[in-house]
């Protein structure tokens, strides 16, 4: 199976694999911890809306979903604050919205209606070297925002209101946070696709957290993790020949239920 | 005339059209330990969130020693009510504490420094708990907890110390500790501590005040029939004490 290594596609899907999984294992510990996982599944879902744009306005369509998710992150963030509404309801809005937009906007393009398929399920196979490239920028970008303003997130993600008593700008610090998870989730569109991006943003950081108390070690297994689930993932895909993206997430979901399981079952044996 | 540490005057608060507070003024002194009693959603943690400058007053003014909240907040600590937060959360009771600090600290990192650390030691070894700072928040007691949270709203040397229904994060027996706790931090800074548990309220305490959207006082330490009458709305039982307050159908001394 090593000789897939030989073709530059493979080592492009590999490499597409630990950009995502350095990205999901920041962002998805942050999204884990402050159970902002329907949010992120709204986020990625109306992302379709952004492809629809793209599609017809004749555009990227990645391009159309990353200013779509990211302008998405950036409203709900505002309403969140202002509009006090409940966080689930507009979490719904968006979702079905974005969808609706997406399908509405690709029906009404001119031509032959494109591959939807690769969006909803994505297909790592086929990530271009351009897309590389601007992805480990972003990663880089993530990277880097996250090390400055690490304690912001810390205090923000664990209690928003004393945070804010500590004279942060709690708010601005989640649109931030928020941005930056619709960022990760378009990367992860191209990995996944649209449909499973939230098992790989959540799964690989739930795991870490059962084996540590600490944010930053989080991080840091989650990496490892998702790097671990993308790269056996694509080699299983390649070897058995079925879809790369459902071979990742059922491998992830896989490893959480028996990571789960023992847990469980080895606190039984602890506590008798 | 010196200035009041806490000066509450003429708020009126509401959200959805409902009045959370009617006209609340009063005055808390440097020093001073000031009591407020009131039943559930009487407005108790939300008159607390307008002295922190969170939540605008929709008429009326709040002063910290002068000035607005959003200037002087780094002058109060906060210990917010059980369960207002994710005890969940993958965080050290050394980082949580530390996190006490960040008002304090400029710069654009908001990185901590040795003093930071220094003072971190100080708190949680002031609450007894040194040998917990590096265990994980989720893993501590309830009482442990309540320690852990103190210290974070101590670590930066507040003038005023606000807590809400900080007995609620305990069962009875540890109550004692919490008084002595209680009478410690007394000694040091001013302190207002929000309740619907009479029991709570000891013979330390300086002024009592109840609370139900208005509130009422006669700025000295005891409760009356009047005050209790006019915030519950019904004649409460005062000899439950130690237990949450008990309401009869007639009460007459």
């Amino acid at each position: 199976m090593l000789e897939a290594l030989g073709y530059e596609f493979f080592r492009n899907a590999i490499l597409a694999g630990v950009l995502a999984s350095v990205a999901c294992g920041i962002i998805g510990s942050f999204v884990v911890v402050k159970r902002m996982v329907s949010l992120s599944g709204g986020i990625s879902h109306a992302s379709f809306g952004g492809i629809g744009l793209g599609y017809f306005f004749g555009f990227d369509p990645i391009a159309g979903a990353m200013l779509f998710c990211i302008a998405t992150a950036a409203l709900i963030a505002r309403l969140r604050s202002v509009a006090h509404q409940h966080l689930d309801t507009l979490v719904g809005a968006v979702w079905a919205g974005g969808m609706a937009l997406g399908i509405m906007l690709i029906y009404l393009t001119p031509g032959f209606a494109p591959d939807l398929f690769g969006y909803l399920f994505g297909n790592i196979l086929l990530v271009p070297s351009a897309d590389l490239f601007i992805m480990a920028l972003f990663v880089l970008g993530i990277i880097i925002v996250t090390g400055i303003f690490y304690n912001y997130f810390l205090a923000v993600t664990f209690d928003e209101e004393y945070a804010s008593v500590m004279n942060i700008q709690s708010g601005k610090i989640m649109t931030i946070l928020l941005i930056m998870t619709a960022i990760t989730i378009v990367m992860l569109i191209q990995v996944v696709g649209i449909i499973l991006v939230i098992a790989l943003l959540t799964l690989p950081a739930a795991i870490a957290r059962e084996f540590t108390g600490n944010l930053k070690k989080m991080f840091y297994l989650s990496i490892l993790t998702g790097i671990f689930f993308t790269t056996t993932g694509i080699f299983l895909s390649y070897g058995l020949n079925v879809p790369s993206g459902a071979t990742i997430i059922l491998l992830s979901v896989v490893v959480y239920l028996i990571v789960i399981c023992l847990k469980d079952i080895g606190q039984k044996i602890f506590t008798e | 005339m010196t200035i009041s540490a806490v000066d509450v005057r003429n708020v009126t608060v509401y959200r959805d059209n409902q009045k959370l507070l009617d006209d609340v003024s009063f005055k808390i002194d440097e020093g001073q330990f000031y009591a407020i009693i009131g039943p559930n959603g009487g407005g108790k943690t939300t008159l607390l969130k307008i002295i922190l400058g969170l939540i605008k007053p929709k008429t009326g003014t709040v002063r910290i020693y002068g000035e607005e909240p959003e200037k002087n907040r780094y002058l109060l600590g906060y210990v917010p009510q059980f369960h207002t937060f994710d005890f969940k959360y993958p965080i050290t009771v050394r980082e949580m504490v530390m996190t006490g600090r960040l008002g304090h600290i400029n710069g654009l990192r908001k990185q901590y420094s040795d003093s930071d650390n220094l003072l971190a030691k100080e708190a949680i070894s002031s609450l007894g708990i040194s040998h917990l700072s590096e265990r994980s928040l989720g893993d501590l007691s309830g009482g442990e907890q309540q320690r852990a949270i103190i210290a974070r709203a101590i670590i930066g040397k507040p003038k005023v110390l606000l807590l809400d229904e900080p007995t609620v994060y305990v069962d009875n027996p540890t109550e004692e500790k919490f008084h002595d706790i209680l009478l410690e931090l007394k000694k040091k800074m001013t302190i207002v501590l929000v309740t619907h548990d009479i029991g709570v309220i000891s013979s330390e305490v300086d002024i009592i005040a109840c609370l139900n959207r208005k509130l009422y006082t006669h700025n000295n330490n005891q409760i009356t029939d009047d005050m209790l009458l006019n915030a519950y709305k019904c004649p409460v039982d005062l000899i439950a004490h130690g237990l949450p307050h008990r309401v009869f159908e007639e009460h007459k001394n």
